[in-house]
């Protein structure tokens, strides 16, 4: 019996924004369907350019990115939401001077005739969302545009979601919060493939993790696995200190 | 005062008409082009192409022209529009494509602008011309005296405005070009084909400007360095009105047309031009962003 084409999968990527000068020196990822999967690491080991490259903002060099056994590598960003495949940036990741509700359309853009009732579906998920829908999400808290992010990114139907850091500058509170979140959306049957910092956070809500380090693997297993091991507490906490203890 | 107002509204709708393109294209193309004034008087002149195959035909509601004008400003800005998408493929394209810097772009559009004015000077002369020589009487609106032409000029370009806010706020197309204006990458992920906003966005900045053109020519003459002299206070209006908020360009440009009808009665004509400078240096004395603009 064959196994299951992995849903999405990186085969040693090399990626940089200069030719020659590589952040991503050969990564090798699989996200099977269904699946939290997160991606740890230190700065600068490049968790957001291996997000980046799979979302075509930044030139893969050579290596092949699948979805669906499908290759998107080379695949003008702009195409990327009518393959299934959403991306949700650290930063700048609303539209500020436009509203929530305006944010959210332009996330159906895919999809005109759906937006109304997709809309709902996102009302339901994120109901503070509702009550400011016709704010400008410039004025929005940090953790309030990061569920308009999320639900921007849900509306176009997407089956994998990218998220790069979602906790980035929020509290405990909110990032528990945001993560909280992103279970549900896992529950509706969307992928997910999330870059973070906060480790404990992140893997609390995984299945597998990927640690990179200078732009390569430098540890896998499951979440359980990665939270007990000394060597990623050590990467992370600079002692051979368990991140789960 | 109401008659200066009157004067001022005529002279904000020309220049309105060509800033809220200057506007869209600094705002999504990031650079303010200097062909835009150009766009004006190649707009003008293709309507004049027009004109001179039709004929002036008599005169539409008691206007100085008739619907071979009509005719000639839908022809000026389709082919203004597609002016400005060649110029934009051979040119502006292929220094986004390499990354040029902003003020090579800026430098591209002085040159653009240039060639633009000078093939207008090769193909009709130096000398002014006009659509129609009929005489209209002004009409007397409650004490203010305006030319029709200056009324038709004024309902246009509030038609027009209205049009754009419409087509900005409630299409598909006009918000994706608010989200591109806002930023490109978080566009391109969201499924928006950002070359596609840019085509729409010379398409309309450019039809824009030659609408200003043919009225521009309607209610004053045609003549090849219209559009550049319209080109300063275009400029202050974008600074006055804030150069990251399209109405904050409109706000600006009736601010300058204000202004102007204002020196004109109480100073002497020729010290118009100052006052675009002189607004300009007080609004980024005061207001760096301008009335409505955004703080960077």
């Amino acid at each position: 019996m064959s196994a299951p084409v992995p849903h999405l999968a990186v085969d040693d990527l090399v990626a940089g924004y200069v030719p020659d000068v590589p952040i991503l020196r050969g990564m090798t990822l699989s996200v099977a369907t269904g699946e939290i999967v997160t991606v740890l690491g230190p700065n600068g080991a490049g968790k957001s350019t291996l997000v980046k490259a799979v979302a075509g903002l930044v030139p893969a060099r050579s290596g092949e990115i699948r979805v669906k056994g499908g290759s998107i590598r080379g695949l003008a960003t702009h195409r990327l939401v009518a393959a299934g495949v959403a991306y949700v940036p650290q930063t700048e990741n609303v539209f500020t001077r436009l509203s929530v509700e305006e944010n959210l359309e332009l996330g159906g853009l895919s999809a005109p005739a759906e937006v109304r009732a997709r809309m709902a579906e996102m009302y339901a998920l994120f109901p503070d969302l509702a009550r400011l829908r016709r704010l400008a999400a410039g004025r929005l808290s940090g953790g309030q545009r990061q569920m308009v992010a999320v639900a921007r990114a849900l509306m176009a139907r997407p089956h994998l979601i990218m998220l790069d850091e979602p906790s980035a500058g929020l509290s405990p509170k909110l990032t528990e919060m945001v993560f909280q979140k992103l279970e549900e959306v896992r529950r509706t049957g969307v992928t997910l493939l999330v870059v973070e910092q906060n480790a404990r956070a992140a893997l609390a809500i995984s299945d597998r993790g990927y640690v990179l380090a200078e732009g390569r693997q430098r540890f896998t297993g499951t979440a359980r696995e990665l939270l007990s091991s000394p060597e990623v507490g050590e990467l992370y906490l600079g002692t051979r200190t368990r991140l789960a203890s | 005062m109401m008659q200066v107002i009157a004067d001022g509204l005529v002279a904000a709708s020309f220049i309105t008409l060509g800033v809220v393109g200057l506007s869209m294209i600094y705002n999504i193309l990031n650079f303010p082009t200097f062909a835009q004034g150009d766009h004006i008087a190649v707009g003008a002149y293709f309507a004049l192409g027009v004109v001179a195959l039709a004929g002036t035909a008599g005169s539409v509601a008691g206007l100085s022209f008739g619907w071979p004008l009509i005719l000639g400003l839908f022809c000026a800005a389709v082919l203004t529009a597609v002016v400005a998408l060649a110029l934009d493929r051979a040119i502006f394209a292929q220094l986004r494509r390499r990354d040029a810097s902003r003020i090579s772009l800026i430098m591209a559009s002085f040159g653009v602008a240039l060639m633009l004015r000078y093939m207008i000077v090769m193909a009709a002369g130096h000398d002014p011309h006009y659509y129609a020589f009929a005489i209209t009487p002004a009409l007397n609106l409650g004490g203010v005296r305006i030319q029709p032409n200056e009324l038709i000029s004024i309902a246009v370009t509030v038609a027009m405005v209205v049009g754009l806010h419409l087509f900005l706020t409630r299409t598909w197309l006009g918000r994706s070009m608010r989200a591109v204006s806002e930023n490109p990458t978080l566009a391109r992920v969201n499924g928006i084909d950002v070359g596609r906003v840019v085509r729409w966005t010379w398409i309309i900045g450019a039809g824009m400007a030659a609408v200003a053109g043919v009225l521009l020519g309607v209610v004053v003459q045609i003549h090849p360095f219209m559009g550049f002299e319209l080109l300063l206070p275009m400029f202050a209006a974008l600074i006055v009105g804030g150069m990251t908020n399209i109405y904050g360009a409109v706000l600006g440009a009736v601010l300058i047309g204000l202004a102007e009808a204002l020196t004109i009665r109480y100073l002497a004509p020729e010290y118009r031009q100052a006052v675009s400078f002189i607004a300009v240096f007080v609004v980024l004395m005061v207001r760096p962003q301008g009335i409505l603009g955004e703080k960077p």
